[in-house]
């Protein structure tokens, strides 16, 4: 019955020396993972969660679906799951690791963000702060009310998805988010090497689709295995905290501690984006109180340089 | 006494088939340029078209904040000009105004073409656009898309059977007495048109009937196009779409930019076929007072949409209102032109007898349509430019909207084709119900003419 | 593919080393310097410096464990138990930095007070041997809490339905072998999450029984009423891996399981679909009538 486990300053600073690559390497990691995904040995074992929400050890060559599979799967979504993202705005730096990890996992351009840090304030001269903006994933969301083709739905764990085979690119939705929240492939998009034989994969809307609308996804294929998605383990600052609401659980990216979702919402006074239009958010924000940094103005355009002065509103 | 009444019936009859027959079989210099140039602008707008479709809507001013623009204000236009159909046929006619027959079928082949085109104008809007039958095959019902999708649809097939119902009588007068002016392939196509049209009693029962009940089912089925249009818009959070009143307000405004298209229409047509006799000062007098009476209408819901939001000033309202109100505002020029030009000024003219004389309402008509086509713009872009959260991390051509020379190209494209197809419908039917104005002058038409 | 990767984490790493290691020098003073702990060295302070420390300082600094040097490489913040660091500092030195920061380590002057950050520092010293508190003043040095002297063997969590409880046993013999109430011993007590463990406590001492209580009230279960518990002494020698039922199960409610606006076509709200339908059929039923009229009006074509 007793076990010994593996004590945790070894699992921890395994942890690390991951954590210090992941860092280290923060836009280039989640790309180098998916190519390295294609050349791995396939023996390799690798959890993976199953749709009735068991993990299992499986080869890794079984996650190699056709795309139909991959369809049913994604459509699916995780049993018995509630995701749900916590923003700390005390920590924000705009260090803008979860936006290059992110660009880098879904293969978007400079100018496409699932995930954008913006400068703001609540009411005018109440002072600024950094805000960083995913898909609300909303529990009333206006944008898969409206699409007229079932390509952006809503999944049983709560995450909204886009089929990028069916979106016929009519850009309803973009309209209809009141959070902006939604990019669309204007052009050719960024192809990736190996993007041109890849099956496609909704929970990781690689490879991108001229014509068709993109955005976050909470990194659905990274949870299907257990993992926080590719912002929250990219940010250095301890700014995201993610996990189920049903376990009531959230998860630091950074510090990887774990803590009760309720304690800390209540605890710090969390609020939603733009509660008033009745959307339902799985993000919650936690007031930017007790900053322990300077707020710097002046702002990183879309390719990570410096601007000279922000432009809000 | 018979004989004489049989006489003069046979004198008007002919007096009508000459007048307004005859221009059907004539192809006069001008019109072959006015199709040639028509023609000429769908193939540039073709080509345009086909580079957007290879390198993507990037080709267009678009981008991921204002992402709608230019070909959805089109669509929205195009469906407003098409609802003049329903105004003038089903409510003006249903009424019981007589005035109204030689104009009818003018505005019932505006309404068909610029259905038409709406469609057309949707999937030039489109992403991917050889996805387009997955409307059918994963259609959503509670998409607002598939409503639009379903009405504009039913609103065309209407629109045809409003167009045809009517100008069977006309059909058969062409099919008895056109056969030698027309080649062989033109007659055979009335002749089938016509469904063997003789003029019974029982013919015209059916008739008469049918069309009623058409007149009556395309009232709510018109209302239901563009309220829906207004959906698309109305069903949103975003500020400035956001409003109760979209459905009224997109229905009058459409009446507005029909009446002018029609003014328009009515003037060219009238000269270019000498129907001076038929399309009289009255009628523009008429078309003149029902425009004033659909624009005060349309005044009062612009009163509405923008003075109480005005008032109230919320947050995003109140951003939305300073780019529309002030000069200093992104589109404060752009609205008050529009405004001025396509409402205010149109009224305010349309009410002195003077100005509702042919070519003062043929301007005025012109400054409507181009204003309603400027007002769509208005509706559909400035809500998009100012999303509630701000625009950062972008670069600058995503903060505001420029549509490009291709963008404009196929937009005029689209209306060079709703024109043509209202240019070919006048030239190959007659654009006056002949055995109508037979039966105003008293003429038994309840025979083979 | 493999040497792509590491070149490319080698560059940026580099450039981060750079950019942190550019940064300006700690600027402390001499009389910061000498100042010493400013509050008293006693096992209980030291568990209130690690509570702070858990919320402030381990997201970046981790664990705190005894090592002759720090191995961490940066972009990561130093291991502060390691000997040579803390042999360099001295108790004001460690206080002026935390107050005012440097680079990428943050001032904590205003989100700590003064006393946290004091408490931080002898939780610091705490496991550092060679430490000398400082005997005067304020900081007077207490009794040192009695450690407990038998041998652990086990640990256990056992779950109170009544109290929504868990109490937390150290199994122990003293040195005869007989069994024996472990007091003083720090235990942890851990939740198994989907991405990671939640401590419920971490490092609290048993009590005179070898016991801790641990309040679990409104601590949700998995589906089946089970939760997966790990409870663990402190130091990490002894831990225990349970799934322990704790209640009914939690109903889990399929949100897209009902007829919603934003639901997918197959579930589209029953009174929009009929009212769709019918609105749509019935315009086509008139629409197919009057093309039968049509019909008619062929069929009667010379009468």
């Amino acid at each position: 019955m007793s076990k010994k486990i593996t004590p945790e300053a070894t699992s921890r600073r395994n942890f690390l020396k991951k954590f210090g690559i992941s860092v280290g390497t923060a836009s280039a990691v989640s790309t180098l993972g998916i190519l390295s995904s294609c050349v791995t040995d396939d023996e390799e074992k690798v959890p993976m969660l199953t749709t009735d929400g068991k993990v299992i050890n499986g080869k890794k060559t079984e996650l190699k679906l056709n795309l139909n599979e991959m369809q049913i799967r994604s459509r699916e979504g995780l049993s018995g799951k509630k995701f749900v993202m916590v923003i700390d705005l005390a920590k924000c730096k705009n260090a803008r690791k979860c936006m290059s990890a992110c660009q880098g996992a879904h293969h978007l351009k400079p100018e496409q963000h699932h995930i954008n840090v913006l400068q703001t304030e609540n009411a005018e001269g109440t002072g600024f702060y950094y805000q960083p903006k995913p898909c609300m994933h909303c529990d009333n969301p206006p944008c898969t009310k409206v699409c007229p083709v079932d390509a952006t739905f809503k999944r049983k764990d709560g995450i909204v998805l886009i089929d990028n085979e069916r979106c016929i690119g009519c850009r309803f939705c973009i309209a209809a988010c009141p959070y902006s929240a939604r990019v669309f492939n204007w052009e050719e998009p960024k192809y990736y090497e190996g993007d041109e034989n890849a099956v496609y994969d909704m929970e990781l809307n690689v490879p991108q689709k001229k014509g068709t609308v993109s955005k976050c996804l909470f990194s659905a294929d990274r949870l299907r295995i257990g993992k926080l998605p590719y912002c929250v383990s990219a940010c250095p600052n301890g700014t995201y905290w993610f996990g189920d609401a049903n376990e009531d659980a959230v998860t630091n990216g950074t510090s990887k501690e774990t803590v009760r979702l309720s304690t800390l919402l209540s605890d710090n006074g969390a609020y939603t984006l733009l509660p008033e239009l009745g959307t339902k958010p799985s993000v919650y924000y936690l007031p930017p109180k007790d900053r322990t940094f300077e707020y710097k103005a002046g702002e990183l355009n879309y390719l990570g340089e410096e601007e000279p002065k922000p432009q809000h509103g | 006494m018979s004989e004489i009444k049989k006489q003069s019936d046979e004198a008007i009859m002919a007096k009508i088939r000459e007048d307004i027959l005859t221009p059907m079989t004539k192809f006069p210099l001008i019109y072959k340029l006015w199709i040639g140039m028509l023609l000429t602008i769908i193939a540039v707008a073709i080509w345009g078209y086909i580079i957007q479709l290879q390198n993507g809507l990037g080709q267009t001013g678009m981008r991921d904040y204002v992402s709608w623009g230019l070909y959805i204000a089109s669509f929205v236009f195009f469906v407003a000009t098409a609802l003049v159909g329903m105004l003038i046929s089903a409510v003006v006619g249903l009424l019981g105004q007589k005035w109204i027959i030689p104009i009818s079928r003018i505005a019932e082949m505006i309404a068909l073409a610029f259905a038409m085109m709406a469609g057309i104008a949707i999937v030039v809007d489109m992403g991917r656009p050889d996805r387009i039958l997955n409307l059918f095959l994963h259609g959503r019902f509670q998409s607002p898309i598939i409503w639009d999708v379903t009405v504009v649809n039913v609103y065309v097939i209407i629109s045809i059977l409003l167009l045809l119902l009517p100008m069977l009588p006309d059909l058969g007068i062409i099919r008895n007495h056109m056969k030698k002016d027309l080649p062989k392939w033109q007659w055979n196509m009335y002749n089938i048109l016509s469904l063997g049209w003789v003029g019974t009693p029982g013919q015209y029962k059916i008739l008469h009937s049918t069309l009623r009940v058409l007149l009556i089912l395309i009232v709510p089925v018109a209302m239901a196009l563009h309220t829906v249009t207004s959906w698309l818009s109305a069903l949103t959070l975003r500020s400035g779409w956001d409003s109760t009143i979209f459905g009224p307000y997109y229905v009058t405004g459409a009446f507005v930019a029909g009446s002018g298209a029609v003014l328009v229409a009515m003037y060219f047509i009238r000269r270019a076929y000498k129907l001076e006799d038929y399309i009289t000062d009255y009628h523009f007098d008429k078309m003149g007072k029902l425009m004033v009476l659909v624009g005060l209408v349309y005044f009062y819901f612009n009163l509405n949409e923008f003075l109480v939001p005005a008032y109230k000033m919320k947050t995003a309202d109140a951003h939305h209102i300073f780019t529309l109100f002030s000069f200093h505002g992104e589109y404060g020029v752009m609205f008050w032109l529009t405004q001025m030009f396509g409402l205010i000024l149109p009224i305010t003219f349309g009410l002195f007898k003077p100005f509702r004389k042919p070519f003062p309402m043929m301007i005025i008509g012109v400054a409507i349509v181009i204003g309603a086509w400027f007002k769509r713009v208005i509706i559909v872009v400035p809500t998009l430019a100012h999303p509630f959260l701000p625009v950062q991390n972008v670069p600058e051509n995503f903060h505001h909207y420029v549509p490009t020379g291709l963008e404009i190209t196929v937009t005029l494209g689209i209306l060079a084709a709703a024109i043509l197809i209202v240019s070919i419908l006048v030239k190959i039917f007659p654009v006056i119900p002949m055995w109508e104005i037979a039966e105003e002058k008293g003429v038994d038409i309840h025979k083979d003419l | 593919m493999n040497k792509l990767s590491k070149i490319l984490s080698f560059v940026s790493i580099s450039l981060l080393i750079m950019t942190n290691a550019s940064a300006q020098d700690w600027n402390v003073t001499a009389d910061q310097k000498a100042m010493t702990l400013g509050v008293a060295f006693t096992e209980d302070i030291q568990d209130a410096g690690n509570g702070i420390y858990n919320k402030s300082c381990k997201m970046c600094h981790g664990e705190v464990f005894v090592a002759p040097s720090n191995e961490r490489a940066l972009p990561l913040a130093p291991n502060l138990g390691a000997t040579d660091w803390q042999a360099a500092n001295t108790d004001g030195e460690i206080f002026a930095k935390i107050t005012n920061g440097k680079g990428g380590m943050p001032p904590f002057s205003g989100s700590l007070s003064e006393d946290e950050r004091w408490k931080v520092v002898a939780f610091i010293r705490a496991n550092y041997d060679a430490y000398v508190p400082p005997a005067s003043g304020n900081a007077a040095a207490a009794p040192k809490v009695e450690k407990f002297k038998g041998t652990i063997k086990d640990v256990e969590a056992i779950y109170n339905d009544a109290a929504q409880s868990f109490t937390v046993r150290v199994i122990a013999v003293d040195d005869n072998g007989h069994p024996a109430k472990a007091k003083g011993v720090k235990v942890d007590l851990f939740v198994k999450r989907y991405f990671g463990n939640m401590a419920l406590i971490e490092g609290q001492r048993t009590d005179e029984n070898g016991e801790v209580n641990v309040d679990a009230t409104g601590l949700k279960a998995n589906l089946d009423g089970n939760v997966e518990i790990i409870a663990r002494t402190n130091d990490k020698a002894f831990a225990k891996e349970e799934t322990v039922t704790i209640g009914y199960p939690e109903k889990w409610e399929n949100p897209i399981e009902g007829r919603h606006m934003w639901g997918t076509s197959a579930r589209t709200p029953l009174w929009l679909l009929i009212s769709y339908l019918t609105v749509t059929l019935g315009t086509l039923g008139v629409i197919g009538w009057a093309v039968f009229q049509l019909l008619r009006i062929y069929n009667l074509r010379e009468r």
